[in-house]
Parts: structure tokens; sequence; C-alpha cells
């Protein structure tokens, strides 16, 4: 080897710094959905092309034409390649037409193959096992999709198998996951959970400032919480399936101005009581925001009907956590008459800071 | 159904659908039957390229400069591929090549796993104690991560004869509060070989940017790129200057579109956007999608250019301090520095870069860009 390449002293200088980051990879879909199993399969060119030499006349341009004349050789590379195991049998991939497609932007070879066997009952298996043999870097992104599940696997040489296991439902698993994940977005969105607290805080109190009667508070916060609920579940549910689309920055700024608006009101009384006309108004907002971490779910329409309820559903068990720890909470607190005179101004003079920060913040 | 090991589902509750649209991003079908037999559907490689790869010589010797011829592909051409065929080569070579194991540490390295390129330099050590180039990668290494006392330390393990030691020393003394001292050491360096020329010019360049000798530094980032054009680092550093220096067009002049190299295709948008012209930010936003799905397929971490991304192009400084914070934790670099100190003042969040300033005031680190306000790293 040479005392110093010129590779080496970059490296040197720079040990650390970027490399192109678009390594080989390929894609496949496997869709557990119908009678049989049929996957998709995406292989770059240049890597098909390195393994099976298929610019015959050697002048760097992979023509249509050279393709298709060793589509045989192509088939039997991916047969022997992809290995599909079903219930302990194994399941031959019939290749179909081939097509072309791009997998990272590169120009790749779409195929799609149809399993000879009937969907499993217990297991499957798939081996993946092409390319590897020149490029021991290159990775195969498998997305399987089985009812409303669907899962990733990244296939490498250490682990080139996907398992499968048939058996309980993991749709319901889904479901509490996405559940959880509702809940956990509504405990950690400050925004949304002093919007509510906002509006509860003259929940517990009549128009005279005195304390209403515990039937009556529980009314007041029943219908704040139904209101606020209905409008944010209908506009997560339109903009979860993409139905709407506002710019995340403008829903952001617009649930800090909801909460600003609740809190002046609280000191102002300049909307009256009117707290569920403002929770269903502004609801409507927080639904985007809450969206806004859905965008973009998999699957088909009655998978992501089921993720958008769980997820819908945390969110309200979420919310419904808050309000029954607050509510006893600011009832004890009215008992007192400085509740009305000091402690809901001062409450929601500071939250309505908060959001003046939070629109400040969000703007520039 | 339920899947099981070596499944990898994703994990993260509410980000599974955000993961997998990134990933799934790539593969929204546009398949298509090619019009004619004639149609081109894919350039290819030079032959020359491949036939390096598939011709991997018989001997060792040969081998080894197979692998090798590989990674210096992959640095010229920012194709990573080039390193995964290096690799292949080197999986048939004896396990006692002190050479093998120093490529297969530049391999890690360029992949950003560290801790492996450590194992591996350490195993070429122990079979080769002194080995320069292991030598000279491991003070890099340390240097990168911030332990720049024991990267000094390393320096002299090679003899004192030797060009390469005054390179390896002085640009971390130049980390360690002796900036002048450096710079004046280097340029009294006598180096006829070439590459060490381009190395000794790159250090000054850099060192220059950090003393406020942003003209000197520039004619010299230039000057390496016209001794090595294919130096994607000295080109990013130049155009990282000249954005500095608001001319975004030259920046446009000096970088191609479609660059391989993401820290190039960030300065690229980073043009545009100074120039208000072209759409930047779906470029910006894909160029994250891509850096998240390799992040994903291979395990790398791309911090430092998402925090880039997020900082000076997104305008989501929150984000990118929380990134940079995280490549902090590996990499140390004077740009590492600035960009988790900008981007912790810009989200208002001064306790996020207390680190770099314990680092600063522990080393003396000088750097006028530091305290520039500048927005480029």
């Amino acid at each position: 080897m040479r005392l110093m390449h010129l590779a080496l002293y970059v490296a040197l200088l720079f040990p650390s710094a970027a490399f192109s980051h678009w390594a080989s990879s390929a894609e496949l879909s496997l869709d557990l959905n119908g009678d049989s199993p049929a996957l998709l399969v995406e292989v770059p060119l240049r890597d098909l092309d390195l393994v099976l030499n298929l610019d015959s006349d050697g002048d760097r341009r992979l023509r249509w034409g050279e393709l298709l004349a060793q589509q045989a050789q192509i088939e039997r590379y991916l047969q022997q390649g992809l290995q599909l195991r079903v219930d302990g049998r194994n399941c031959i991939l019939l290749p179909g037409s081939p097509q072309v497609d791009a997998v990272a932007g590169e120009p790749a070879l779409w195929l799609t193959m149809q399993g000879q066997c009937a969907t499993p009952r217990e297991t499957l298996s798939l081996n993946y096992n092409l390319i590897f043999d020149q490029d021991p870097s290159h990775r195969a992104l498998l997305v399987t999709s089985a009812g409303p599940t669907t899962r990733s696997t990244v296939l490498s040489p250490a682990e080139p198998q996907l398992q499968w296991t048939t058996g309980e439902s993991s749709a319901l698993g889904d479901f509490l996951s996405f559940m959880r994940s509702g809940m956990h977005h509504i405990w950690i969105g400050s925004d949304h959970l002093l919007f509510l607290i906002t509006l509860l805080l003259p929940a517990v109190l009549v128009t005279s400032g005195r304390r209403a009667s515990a039937s009556q508070a529980l009314r007041n916060t029943v219908l704040i919480v139904t209101a606020f609920t209905l409008s944010h579940s209908l506009t997560l549910g339109l903009a979860a399936l993409g139905v709407i689309n506002l710019p995340g920055r403008l829903v952001e700024i617009a649930i800090a101005v909801s909460v600003l608006v609740a809190a002046v009101n609280n000191i102002t009384g300049w909307l009256g009581r009117r707290h569920a006309l403002l929770a269903l108004i502004f609801g409507l907002v927080h639904g985007l925001g809450f969206a806004n971490v859905l965008t973009g779910m998999p699957g088909d329409l009655r998978s992501q009907l089921w993720s958008l309820a769980g997820f819908n559903l945390g969110v309200e068990v979420g919310q419904l956590a808050v309000v029954i720890v607050a509510l006893p909470v600011l009832y004890g607190l009215a008992h007192s008459t400085r509740y009305a005179r000091r402690i809901l101004p001062a409450g929601s003079l500071l939250v309505g800071l908060v959001s003046v920060w939070w629109i400040v913040e969000r703007t520039v | 159904m339920s899947s099981h090991a070596p499944v990898r589902p994703l994990r993260g509750g509410v980000f599974i659908p955000a993961l997998l649209a990134v990933l799934l991003s790539n593969t929204a079908s546009a398949a298509y039957v090619p019009e004619s037999a004639d149609t081109v559907i894919a350039e290819l490689p030079p032959l020359r390229e491949r036939a390096s790869q598939i011709t991997a010589g018989t001997s060792p010797t040969e081998q080894l400069n197979a692998a090798n011829e590989q990674i210096e592909l992959a640095q010229r051409t920012g194709d990573l591929r080039h390193l995964g065929y290096a690799e292949k080569t080197l999986q048939s070579l004896d396990d006692r090549s002190a050479d093998a194991w120093v490529l297969r540490a530049r391999i890690a390295q360029y992949r950003h796993r560290f801790e492996e390129a450590y194992q591996n330099l350490d195993r070429a050590l122990s079979l080769q104690p002194g080995h320069r180039n292991a030598v000279l990668q491991r003070a890099a290494l340390l240097r990168t991560n911030g332990k720049l006392a024991a990267a000094q330390e390393a320096c002299y393990q090679l003899p004192v004869a030797d060009p390469a030691r005054s390179l390896c020393e002085w640009p971390i003394r130049g980390l360690r509060g002796e900036l002048e001292p450096a710079m004046q050491a280097l340029r009294n360096l006598n180096i006829r070989d070439g590459s060490l020329r381009l190395w000794r010019d790159s250090e000054l360049a850099e060192m220059h940017e950090r003393a406020g000798n942003a003209t000197l530094a520039r004619t010299l980032w230039a000057s390496v790129l016209a001794g090595d054009p294919q130096h994607h680092f000295a080109r990013r550093h130049l155009a990282d200057n000249l954005l500095r220096d608001q001319r975004p067009q030259a920046v446009l002049q000096l970088i191609p579109q479609g660059s391989p190299h993401p820290g190039l295709e960030i300065a690229r948008l980073q043009a545009l956007r100074a120039l208000g012209e072209g759409d930047w930010r779906p470029q910006a936003e894909a160029l994250v999608r891509r850096l998240e799905r390799s992040q994903f397929l291979y395990g790398e971490r791309h911090e430092r250019e998402l925090a880039r991304i997020q900082l000076t192009l997104l305008d989501n400084p929150a984000r990118a301090t929380a990134l940079a914070a995280e490549n902090w934790l590996r990499q140390r670099e004077p740009e590492d520095i600035r960009l988790l100190y900008r981007a912790a003042l810009m989200a208002h969040q001064p306790e996020a870069s207390r680190d770099v300033g314990r680092f600063v005031e522990a080393h003396a680190y000088e750097d006028a860009l530091l305290l520039s306000g500048e927005l480029n790293t």
C-alpha cells in the first residue's frame, strides 16, 4: 500500500465528515391479505447488473431490451434469493411481468411475485439473500401487511429472515398502542391541557362568583369536555385521513391563540359563560394539532380508522384523567371567596402570559 | 397475527405511522413499462469501478489494494456502495493483516461507527505496534471525539522525523489554546509530498477560519480544491466560507445540483434560500427523509447533518438543539461546537450548550466564528 493516499489524508483531516448516505437498498412489500401471499420486489438495477451483468453491450447504459433478454435469468436469481415458507412448506413465488420503478431515487426493477400457496394459518418465513454476496452493506426494507397490521423489517446479512407467526390478532395490540399514544400526547401537550384547564377554572362557579353546586359544576364540566371532544375528534379524523391539510406552524399558533382567548375571557368575561362554545370552536384547532402526529398513516382505510379510533380514545381517556384530578381540586378551592377574586384571574393571567409567549415563539 | 424476532417492529407508539411514512415515502409506486426495447432505463457506473470489485485480486496484497481502491472510489464519488464492496473484499483477508484492520477501521469510521473503528485500530496496533496509518487514524478519531489530550499523545507514537507527526500534533494543539503557534508551526513545515501538503493546507485553512482570517482561509480552501478537485470537504468548507461572506451565487457555481454529499447539498440549499430561488424547502425536507431512512436501514448516525438542516433551512432551532446535543455525545469538532452553541442560542436553551462552554473553557479553545453570530457553521 502506498505511504499516504489522498483518501487517507482526507479521512484523517475530517474523520467524521458525512459521506454520501445512499448505500444499496431494496424494497419489498409482503401482502398477506389475499388468498395467497403476494410479494412486491424492487431491486436497484445497478445492483442486479453487478450480479447478472445485464448490460450485455457494455456501454453502461442499461436498455429495457437488455433487461427483457435476461428476464429468465433475473427470475431465477430472485426465486433463489427469496425463499418463502408457509406453515412449514416451501411456497413457490411466481414472478409477474417486470416493470421499472425507483428505490430511493435509483432506477429499480419492479416485480410482483405471487405465492403458490394459501395465506399462512400458523407460520410464515421469508429468507432474503439478494446482493449480499457482492455488497454486505446492502439492506432490504420489508413492509408486511396483514389485516390492519403493518410491520417493517430491515433484512441484512446478519438478519436475513422475516418470521411471522399467526395467532392472536395484533389488531387489538395496535389499537392499544395507538390508544397509549393518544394518552401520551394529551399529557405531554401542555397547550391542550392548559386550554382545557383554563376553561374548567370558571366551571366550578356560578355567575355571581360563588361556588356552584356539585351537580352544576359537574354539568358545566361535562358540557365543556363533550364540546371539546366532539370538535377535536372531527378535525382529528379529517386531518389524519388527509381530508384537511393545514401547515403545522399555523395550527400551533392558533392553538396558542385559543389558550389566550380562554384566559382573557376568564379575566374580562367578554364572552360571558360560553365556555362550551369556546371549547367547541377551538377544539377544531386542537384536533388539527393532535392530527399532526398521525399524518401519513399507512395501511388501508380500515386500518387507518382503527388506529385513529385508538388514538382518539387515548386522547379522551387522558383528558378524562386530567379532569378527574383537576375538578375536585378546583371545586375545593372555589369554596373560598378568594378563588373567584384572586385565584381565577391570577391563574388566567399566568396562562395568558404563557400563551403570549407561545404565540411569539411559534410566530418568530 | 403477530411478528417475532428477527422482525424489527417500529417502536415508539405514535411515531409508528410517522416513521413508516418516511420509509414508505420512497415506495409510492410509479412503476412503468418502458416504451420500447431501446429505452435506457438506467445509467450504470463505469465498468472500471464495477470490475475492480468483481476482480478483487487473489493475493493478499492485491486484495488490500482492491479494497483500498474501493474506499478511495467511495471517497471520490460519494457512493457508499464502494464501502460495501471493500468490506466484501476484506472479508476474505487474513485476520493477521494489520493493513486489513486499518482499512476496516476506515470503513467503520466513514459509517460513523466509532467504537468499531477503535476496536479495529487496536487490532491493527496489536499486530503491528506503531503502524503509521493506524496511529494517525486513531489520533484523528480521538480528536473527533473531543479527547484532545489523548489524541495529541497518540501522535507522539510516530517517529520524530516523520512530517506526519507534526501534521498530527499541531492541529490538535491548535484546538488546545495554541492556535497562533500551531499555524506558525504548520506554515514552517517543509513538505515535499503533495498529499501531505494538501493535508497541511486544509488544516491551515480551518485554523484561519477560527482565527477570523476568512479571506486567507478562502484562498487556502480554493488552493486545496485546485490540487484535489474531488476534495469534497474542502469544497464544503469553501462553500460555508462563501455563505458567511454573503456570496450564495458563488456557492451555486461551486456545488452542482444533486451532489451525493449531504453536507454539500445542505450548503447548496442554503445558497438557494439566500437567493430566494428554487424549491429549497421541499428539497431540504426530502434530504431529511433520506437521512432518516438511511439511519433506519443502516443504523448510521447523521445528527450533525440533520441538526444543520433544522437550524439553517427548516427554522426549527429546538429540534436542531436536540439533534446537535445528541451529535455532541460523539463528535466534538469545531463545526459540532458551533452547531450546538448556535442552535441552543437560537432555541433560547442556554442550558443545552453548557457542555460546549465547559469544553471551550477546559481546552482554551479559540474560534472567532463561535461568537460571530453567523449561522453557517
